[in-house]
């Protein structure tokens, strides 16, 4: 299956219960790991690190498979924006899950607690924007889910593979703010593309959390670990698709990018007029006549802005495709799986850089004005010397 | 330019379906711009002495994504300019850059990322080495080696780098912007080129009945193959396809020959690339055959003449000279296209090809469905036209009348003067008839129907309740307070970027500068002081960069529309600056601009 994420076995099991698959497939060492980890006597904060593809979502896959049954709800944080694990893909977000995860290979999309809406698949374009974000969901996992240490819930929270350059001043910066009871580092046989052995982010002398230490799942026949290159582009690109997929019923067949795109074309569309909506640009100044221009069938975030907000922290409730925009009426169309009455607090769109997928956008008799045809883009040799 | 059509009669098949450069590309990309019309605006700007335009609109681009590395590059060249003194010109003004290590690093920059933008993708996939790749894509040598000396080495001078810069923006002119201007297709040429061909076979096919079977066969196959193609070109430039279909509907009018309006500007590639017309009746027949794939066709070339009607209606209230001299012939076959369009709708209705439908449901790829309220919003379109005594008009909203209702509807509308019309059933089976009726009955028809207009709007929500005014989405009256979130109603299926015209149900592209909301007033309101803006007028001469969108703008722009939703603005000449007989918004920059333009003439 094209896409799949690094997993232990190559064949995808199709387990009739979660806990036998992830007995079926889980290497003795991430196992050792996980009874580790669920035997902790206090519902742990569990940080999951380590270089891309090394099978981190997965093994946080397992783990909170593995928690259920004692704690009934766990929390996890989600701050890979671009291979997040429950939200579509540029979201920060934090999840009380409450349901085994049945797919250990594939992220699944659920309902978040609380998002932000960050606008990249990457973090670098604005690394304090990031921090930001997610420094309040985890206040707002302490504030909810800590407090009360009758009801404490456990937490997951898996990072994303950038371990070198700003990526590891992140991760530093991460974990001395969340400072997690359990750090599981998973490592892989290139030891110079792993994270430096033990508490890196602490200075001499501090006394850190309990480091677990375990492999990546895959081993070849000369027992270096095998990663598997995922198709990331790919991925995104289904998960967008899977999230507006959600604007349709069940019984609806949208199973294919064709009938999808058909229906997302045909669906009668949100609207909302454009003085009770701000724009806000996430990562890029827009002179203020072009931003009509800049939005038309464009992904943005819906977001919740209140007074009491910090400026770049502004919670969201999911995305929208800005479908059309009719400037003489001053309406927006947006279509959003996001149900009516919680889009009536939303006052905020953000756009970022959350490029459509252009599966949306073509399909025969339906084309959007944005897929053009004849358009050059690449200068071969045989262009040049035909001429 | 295209062939004659006599050639294209000849060798139609030799040619194949990709005539030259104006062939439509298979391959289709997501681009940053809504139309081609968009990116030449743009890279007309860019290679202007008023850039400003053009580059706020590839800011506009760059937050959308997909932006070209040729573009990205290539706006950063002429910003880099506009900072440089040495470019400047002559007047100084505060955003000049006079450091002149930092102008270095920003054109240094600039050429590497040129560089390294075409050249990267393929240095990875092959490792060959970056100037053995620049040289074969061309990229001239002094910019590789600025590339490698601003990379590793000591800052190159500012005035290699000047040299250079010039060098780049004639490349990126030469290897992009010229390039991409030749291979987009031109859907007029295209389009007549194809009809002609049709027609052609047409005639072919009629004169020879006799024909051998399998020389007939032969041309059908390359009607279909012929129809094919415009069917591409329609999907892929569908307002210019229809555009060009009606422009070839009027060339041929008997009257054509006198007319020389604005009209006849705007075809002018048409009329000079055909030497042999076609025919009223052929190109009926060609529309006709076009529609039996996708009905909707009528609709998209109806809305285009309804505007087009609406345009020169307004010129006309205007009391423009121009506009009065406009003959009356034209307006009257523009009219008579109407009620053709209108009957060949009925026609397709009565037959099945069209299935008038309530709403249409979100699943529903059925090309030939026509909600309702599209019809009963064309007739209230067509009643609206200040020159609905036109008999043509009245039969056709006669038609439209009888299409909206064929339930309790129809009963109420009985009951309204318009019943003092001739049976409407006799019109519906010979519109052409009835046109040849005497005067006092055309102008005792309007009057009817005039009341019927007051009436209807009136009544507007009593009487057609359930067509019309089931929606929101045109409503005037926002919806509540506390719902600033509605769905909108009366939805029909459009491709994603573009929304439904209100009357026709086809979809349009958004105007996207038609109104100004008061986003930017509050930045426009400290300067355009009123003196400064008369004077400007005397720099009309100078190239704007707006000019040609405004044209694309013109016919989208219907006046009856409402506006009491839209903020007031208290100056709406505020910032603004007459070019080419348009008011043309104007920022604090470019008005500055023109001021120290002004000191030096002085």
């Amino acid at each position: 299956m094209a896409g799949a994420r690094a997993t232990p076995t190559r064949t995808p099991p199709r387990p009739s219960s979660p806990a036998v698959s992830a007995e079926a497939v889980v290497p003795q060492d991430w196992a050792s790991a996980v009874s580790l980890v669920s035997s902790d006597p206090n519902p742990p904060v569990v940080l999951v690190c380590g270089p891309k593809n090394s099978g981190k979502s997965t093994f946080s896959r397992v783990l909170l498979n593995a928690l259920l049954p004692r704690y009934g709800k766990v929390a996890y944080l989600d701050t890979d924006l671009g291979q997040p694990e429950f939200g579509p893909p540029g979201c920060l977000s934090l999840h009380v899950v409450d349901e085994a995860i049945e797919d250990l290979l594939n992220p699944t999309l659920r309902e978040a607690e609380r998002c932000y809406f960050f606008g990249d698949v990457s973090s670098k374009r604005d690394p304090e924007a990031y921090l930001n974000c997610l420094f309040h969901l985890y206040d707002h996992f302490v504030g909810k889910y800590r407090c009360d240490e009758n009801e404490m819930l456990p937490l997951i929270v898996n990072t994303p593979g950038w371990v070198k350059g700003a990526g590891f001043d992140m991760l530093v910066e991460m974990l001395r703010y969340i400072c997690p009871t359990i750090v599981v580092q998973i490592r892989i046989t290139v030891q110079s593309k792993n994270l430096p052995d033990g508490v890196f982010w602490l200075d001499a002398g501090q006394t850190g959390p309990k480091m677990i230490n375990t492999n990546a799942a895959f081993h070849d026949a000369s027992n270096r670990s095998l990663l598997i290159q995922k198709d990331s582009c790919g991925m995104r690109e289904r998960q967008l698709v899977e999230y507006w997929k959600q604007c349709f019923p069940s019984n609806i067949s949208v199973s294919t990018y064709k009938e999808l795109a058909y229906a997302l074309a045909s669906l009668p569309p949100y609207q909302v007029p454009f003085s009770d909506v701000t724009v806000v640009h996430l990562h890029c100044e827009v002179p203020a006549r072009e931003i009509w221009r800049s939005l038309n069938a464009t992904i943005v975030g819906l977001a919740v802005s209140s007074a009491s907000d910090a400026d770049r922290s502004i919670p969201c409730v999911g995305l929208g495709i800005v479908r059309g925009v009719d400037v003489q009426k001053g309406l927006l169309y947006i279509i959003t799986p996001v149900p009516l009455h919680r889009l009536q607090s939303v006052n905020l769109l953000q756009q970022g850089l959350i490029e459509i997928p252009t599966s949306l956008l073509q399909v025969r008799g339906c084309v959007s004005p944005y897929m053009s045809t004849n358009v050059l883009h690449k200068i071969s040799e045989r262009d040049l010397y035909a001429g | 330019m295209a062939p004659k059509a006599v050639e294209a009669a000849a060798a139609p098949e030799a040619r194949g379906l990709c005539a030259g450069a104006g062939g439509l590309s298979t391959g289709r990309k997501l681009v940053p711009w809504s139309s081609w019309a968009e990116w030449r605006f743009v890279r007309d700007g860019l290679f202007s002495r008023f850039p400003a335009a053009a580059l706020r609109r590839i800011a506009a681009w760059r937050s959308r994504g997909a932006l070209p590395i040729p573009v990205d590059v290539t706006a950063a060249f002429v910003e880099i300019r506009l900072r440089d003194p040495f470019f400047r010109s002559g007047f100084t003004g505060d955003d000049a850059l006079e450091s002149e290590e930092m102008l270095a690093m920003l054109y240094s920059m600039a050429i590497m990322r040129l560089v390294n933008g075409f050249v990267e993708n393929t240095y990875k996939r092959t490792g060959r080495s970056i100037s053995e790749l620049a040289e074969a894509v061309g990229i001239p040598r002094v910019l590789v080696d600025i590339r490698h000396e601003s990379s590793h080495r000591s800052l190159p001078s500012l005035r290699l780098l000047r040299l250079a810069s010039i060098k780049a923006f004639d490349w990126l002119k030469c290897i992009y912007w010229d390039r991409q201007t030749n291979s987009i297709p031109d859907a007029e040429v295209e389009l007549s080129l194809r009809l002609h061909e049709i027609t052609h076979f047409l005639k072919g096919n009629a004169s020879k009945e006799a024909k051998s079977g399998s020389k007939r066969k032969r041309s059908e196959k390359l009607i279909s193959k012929t129809t094919k193609y415009i069917w591409r070109l329609y999907h892929a430039c569908h307002d210019e396809v229809v555009f060009a279909l009606m422009n070839l509907m009027q060339l041929d009018a008997p009257e054509s020959s006198e007319s020389s309006g604005m009209q006849e500007a705007d075809c002018l590639t048409i009329n000079h690339s055909s030497d042999v017309q076609i025919s009223k009746s052929d190109m009926k027949a060609i529309i006709m055959k076009l529609s039996e794939k996708e009905p909707r066709l009528l609709l998209s070339v109806l809305k285009s003449v309804v505007e087009m009607i609406e345009a020169k209606e307004e010129l006309t209230n205007k009391g423009e000279l121009y506009a009065c001299l406009l003959e009356p012939s034209k307006m009257r076959s523009l009219c008579s296209l109407v009620l053709w369009l209108v009957t060949k709708i009925k026609e397709l209705k009565v037959s099945g090809y069209i299935g008038p439908v309530h709403e249409i449901g979100v699943l529903s790829s059925d090309k030939n469905a026509v909600p309702r309220f599209c019809l009963a919003k064309l007739l209230l379109k067509l009643l609206n036209l200040s020159l609905i005594g036109e008999r043509c008009i009245i039969d056709a909203a006669h038609l439209l009348i009888e299409m909206v209702n064929d339930n309790n509807v129809k009963e109420k509308l009985r009951k309204l003067p318009v019943l003092a019309l001739e049976s409407s059933s006799k019109v519906s089976f010979h519109p052409e008839s009835t046109i040849c009726n005497e005067e006092e009955s055309v102008e005792k028809t309007s009057e009817t129907l005039e009341m019927f207009k007051l009436h209807l709007k009136k009544r507007n929500n009593a009487c057609l309740a359930e067509t019309v005014t089931t929606e929101g989405s045109f409503d005037t009256n926002m919806p509540e307070k506390y719902n600033i979130w509605s769905v909108a109603k009366s939805w029909t299926p459009c491709p994603i970027g573009t929304i439904p015209c209100s009357f026709s149900s086809c979809a349009v592209l958004p105007a996207f500068d038609a109104v100004d909301h008061g986003v930017e007033v509050s930045t426009l309101e400290q300067h355009g002081k009123c003196d400064e803006v008369d004077h400007s007028e005397m720099f009309d001469s100078q190239p704007k960069e707006m000019k040609d969108e405004s044209i694309l703008e013109i016919s989208s722009v219907s006046p009856e529309h409402e506006m009491s939703d839209i903020p007031y603005v208290a100056f709406p000449l505020k910032g603004r600056l007459l070019v080419g007989g348009v008011w043309e918004k104007v920022t604090e920059e470019e008005l500055l601009l023109i001021k120290s333009k002004m000191k030096i003439l002085l």
